[in-house]
């Protein structure tokens, strides 16, 4: 004879009305693609700026074809980055996550099946933030802007638009920790124009004075990725908590 | 005064609806790591529950792993939130009742 099915006690009720908000935490903070990301730009990064600086230095030395082989080796890597940022990206952290994923399961809110496959265009934010980026660029190189204030110079459009980004139009798909990023980047931007002491200088060719956009861009962002996944990690433990002690099979089949 | 849904009203199938109500969607390994449930029993509750039309079941491939996919349906949410309020209003429904035999 099949055992009756058992009703929910008190307890179980009030935990079940919990569930659907800490199920919906644990999917918007879902973020190892992001931190997959990072990781990996920042990695790409590195592999750039070595092999640049190492095409750099055979050249001075005269070794054209060794220089000519980084060189090329560092513009295949950069095209590689373009490519990772713009295209493949997503779908390489995506298929990452998955297998690290794997196991756990995996889980999404309604908001984020919605946008789900659906083709990415650049909306007029991002193709503004572009605008900037050149310009911004472009007056570097021209010596208007000093390196001393590319960061803060950066933050005036950066900040904003990633505000933008995380706070309004994907409000609902990310998440909330990833604000941490702009407000952080902001703030490193304000102790900066304070002249607080926390320019990086130094290295071969000031070389180390990357680290100064580095730091922020991808420091901060893979720091904001890393405090969502911590999150995800104890909303995870907050539903098996919720769920109480595993079950054992055919104990309350109906 | 309506009877609470008796698809809804046990323990185990409560809380797997709950979890989809939160989710648009979780394949079968979240739904056994969160409620920490055997393959029996999701496979049995996730039948019934699909056969009252509550959940649907997406069965695809993840590589070339099959992978189970549930969603809650429109009539799932809706019969969900029906229960809630039932809940609510028996428990009501008796509190008055208490108070009313103890005066």
């Amino acid at each position: 004879m099949k055992p009756k099915a058992a009703a929910p006690n008190d307890d179980q009720v009030k935990a079940a009305r919990v569930i659907p908000t800490w199920a919906g935490r644990y999917a918007r903070n879902r973020t190892l693609p992001s931190v997959v990301f990072f990781v990996t730009y920042a990695l790409g990064t590195a592999a750039l700026v070595g092999l640049a600086s190492a095409a750099e230095r055979a050249y001075e030395h005269g070794e054209r074809t060794q220089a000519a082989l980084f060189a090329s080796f560092a513009a295949a890597v950069f095209a590689w980055l373009l490519w990772f940022v713009f295209a493949g990206g997503r779908t390489i952290s995506r298929a990452i996550s998955a297998r690290m994923y794997g196991k756990e399961g995996a889980a999404a809110t309604a908001h984020m099946e919605q946008v789900e496959g659906q083709a990415q265009s650049l909306s007029a934010a991002q193709l503004l933030v572009l605008c900037c980026v050149a310009v911004w660029f472009a007056l570097f190189l021209a010596g208007v802007i000093p390196s001393r204030q590319l960061l803060p110079t950066s933050a005036l459009f950066l900040v904003p638009f990633l505000s933008y980004v995380f706070a309004v139009k994907r409000r609902d798909l990310v998440s909330p920790f990833m604000l941490v990023w702009p407000a952080l980047y902001a703030v490193h931007a304000l102790l900066l124009v304070m002249g607080a002491p926390i320019y990086i200088e130094g290295g071969p060719r000031g070389l180390y004075e990357a680290a100064n956009m580095v730091v922020p861009t991808l420091g901060y962002g893979l720091f904001a990725a890393l405090l969502g996944h911590l999150y995800s990690r104890f909303a995870l433990h907050q539903l098996r908590a919720l769920a109480g002690p595993p079950e054992r099979d055919a104990a309350d089949l109906a | 005064m309506s009877e609470l849904d008796p698809d809804i009203h046990q323990s185990t199938r409560l809380r797997i609806l709950a979890l989809l109500s939160g989710l648009g969607r979780a394949d079968f390994n979240f739904v056994r790591t969160a409620l920490q449930l055997t393959e029996g029993n999701i496979s049995s509750h996730m039948a019934r529950l699909e056969q009252v039309g509550y959940v649907k079941v997406i069965k695809g491939f993840n590589g070339k792993v099959t992978n189970t996919t549930y969603r809650l349906t429109t009539r799932g949410r809706a019969s969900l939130n029906r229960y809630w309020e039932t809940l609510d209003a028996l428990r009501r429904s008796a509190r008055r009742e208490d108070s009313g035999g103890r005066s």
